[in-house]
């Protein structure tokens, strides 16, 4: 039973106690088209680091939100699929995509978990969990497991090649191959 | 609607944006009208020091008394300078025209002014800011009970809009820190080291803790009280008719400010046309996008005095 909505999460996104999942849904497009990259809305405003920054506060405290409204009763609304409806990167998003991207560098720290780089990224592009689960077909279950590099809810080491691969290009970053390959080098000083 | 009785203090709307030629006059001249419409008494100010022409927007010759004489001592209260409008309940106070050194009203001058703005015998006072981000343009914007930042789809406005609210909430942290000690520290974190990565909005409320602990949470509150009105005006095509609301959320998210979307009036040729004719937009055309857009601003600023007033 996931706990009840953050009140600081929800003043994040400007939702008031008693947000339905819909105002979430709208509240959390809204600010992710605003806070994308190449948006108009915030030109002059902020270098790119702190948009990065504000689009990865603003979707970490979506999923905590989605997380806490799922399990409480939401008349007329699909029980499944609260992702955004737009595309994979968000509105606005001209110029980001893989030659832009931030390298995933300062991976080289071996006791990292590679995983939270992962989600770092994820975060700061503004791909919400669940959009990126009806991306890579994965389960919302194993990707996050992969963010937290819990072994014991991964599979065995021979799946997670092709799930770090597939994630990573979901989120278009380049070097998948490099990735998959640290993250099971990690795993194995995890001794999995 | 019968007119509100002028029990208490006008309710100030200030309308800046940063940048000029975004529309800020035409709107407030408009804007004043539908308001008065409305059964609300507006005195529209014109404070655009450097090139007042509000009187023009409203079809009128160039009024006898003006804001200066106020300013300058000829006249002793701001109030007797009104000039009466063909619209009921419209009053207005004209601006200086172009005079040399008008638009840097001195510290005293200021304060004198803002004082009795406070005691027109309006329901609304409407001020028409100037261009750019003076002090003499904050001030008047973040001491305002309502601030109305008028911008365009375009990079450079929507820039210009973007510094206006930052210049707006470094005047407002440093006016909502009461205390002496505590407003030079807010000073110098503000005022950083050239070489220094500058610090976000977020940090530099967070940085007050160091002075006093219940501080972040006493400027939080401050700016929390602080809640201007976006408005997006020549909105040509719908992908733009969301940039209000975007802009108003990164503000929100931004500054911690109480930004809200004030709504976007879509570009209508009748605009130049009503200009060029010295008629206001919504009394020539009454029927145009651009004078039904004001008249829901107009509802939209109202409903929001109504609960906080």
């Amino acid at each position: 039973m996931p706990d009840a909505p953050d009140p600081s999460d929800l003043k994040l996104l400007g939702l008031r106690p008693g947000a339905t999942r819909g105002d979430l849904r709208r509240a959390y497009q809204r600010a992710r088209s605003t806070w994308a990259a190449g948006s108009l809305a915030t030109y002059g405003l902020v270098e790119d680091s702190e948009r990065e920054e504000i689009l990865a506060r603003l979707t970490a405290a979506y999923e905590r939100l989605a997380r806490s409204l799922e399990a409480g009763p939401a008349p007329g609304e699909p029980n499944s699929q609260e992702a955004p409806q737009d595309a994979r990167q968000p509105r606005g998003d001209q110029v980001s995509g893989a030659e832009s991207a931030p390298s995933p560098a300062a991976v080289d720290r071996p006791p990292a978990n590679p995983g939270a780089t992962l989600r770092r990224q994820r975060l700061s592009k503004g791909i919400a969990m669940e959009l990126l689960a009806r991306e890579t077909r994965i389960r919302p279950a194993i990707l996050e497991a992969l963010e937290e590099g819990d072994t014991a809810r991964l599979p065995a080491p021979v799946y997670i090649r092709g799930f770090i691969i597939a994630y990573a290009q979901a989120i278009g970053l380049d070097e998948s191959e490099a990735l998959a390959r640290r993250y099971l080098e990690w795993l194995e000083t995890r001794g999995a | 609607m019968t007119t509100k009785n002028q029990a208490s203090s006008p309710r100030i709307w200030a309308i800046g944006g940063g940048k000029g030629g975004v529309g800020k006059s035409v709107i407030a001249a408009n804007l004043a009208i539908e308001t008065a419409r409305r059964g609300t008494t507006v005195t529209l100010v014109d404070m655009d020091l450097g090139g007042a022409n509000a009187h023009t927007l409203l079809g009128l010759g160039a009024p006898t008394l003006k804001i200066t004489d106020f300013v300058e001592r000829r006249i002793a209260t701001l109030a007797e300078t009104i000039t009466p409008t063909p619209v009921g309940g419209l009053g207005l106070i004209a601006g200086a025209g172009a005079t040399p050194g008008a638009a840097n009203t001195r510290h005293a001058q200021k304060e004198r002014l803002l004082r009795n703005l406070r005691t027109l015998p309006s329901n609304v006072v409407l001020l028409d800011l100037g261009a750019g981000t003076a002090f003499n343009v904050l001030d008047f914007f973040v001491g305002a009970d309502l601030g109305i930042v008028v911008t365009m789809p375009e990079h450079t406005s929507v820039e210009n809009a973007n510094n206006f609210l930052r210049a707006a909430f470094f005047r407002r942290l440093v006016r909502s820190t009461a205390t002496r000690p505590f407003r030079s520290v807010i000073r110098e974190l503000i005022a950083q080291p050239q070489n220094a990565q500058p610090l976000t909005p977020r940090q530099l409320v967070d940085a007050a803790a160091g002075i006093d602990e219940e501080a972040p949470k006493r400027l939080r509150r401050a700016l929390e009280g602080f809640g201007p009105a976006i408005v997006v005006n020549q909105v040509r095509v719908p992908g733009d008719r969301a940039l209000p609301e975007q802009m108003a959320g990164a503000a929100r998210e931004y500054f911690g400010i109480a930004a809200w979307a004030g709504g976007f009036i879509p570009a209508d040729r009748l605009v130049g046309r009503s200009v060029r004719e010295r008629r206001p937009v919504v009394e020539a055309f009454p029927g145009a996008p651009f004078s039904a857009a004001v008249g829901q601003l107009a509802d939209a600023l109202l409903a929001s005095g109504a609960s906080d007033a």
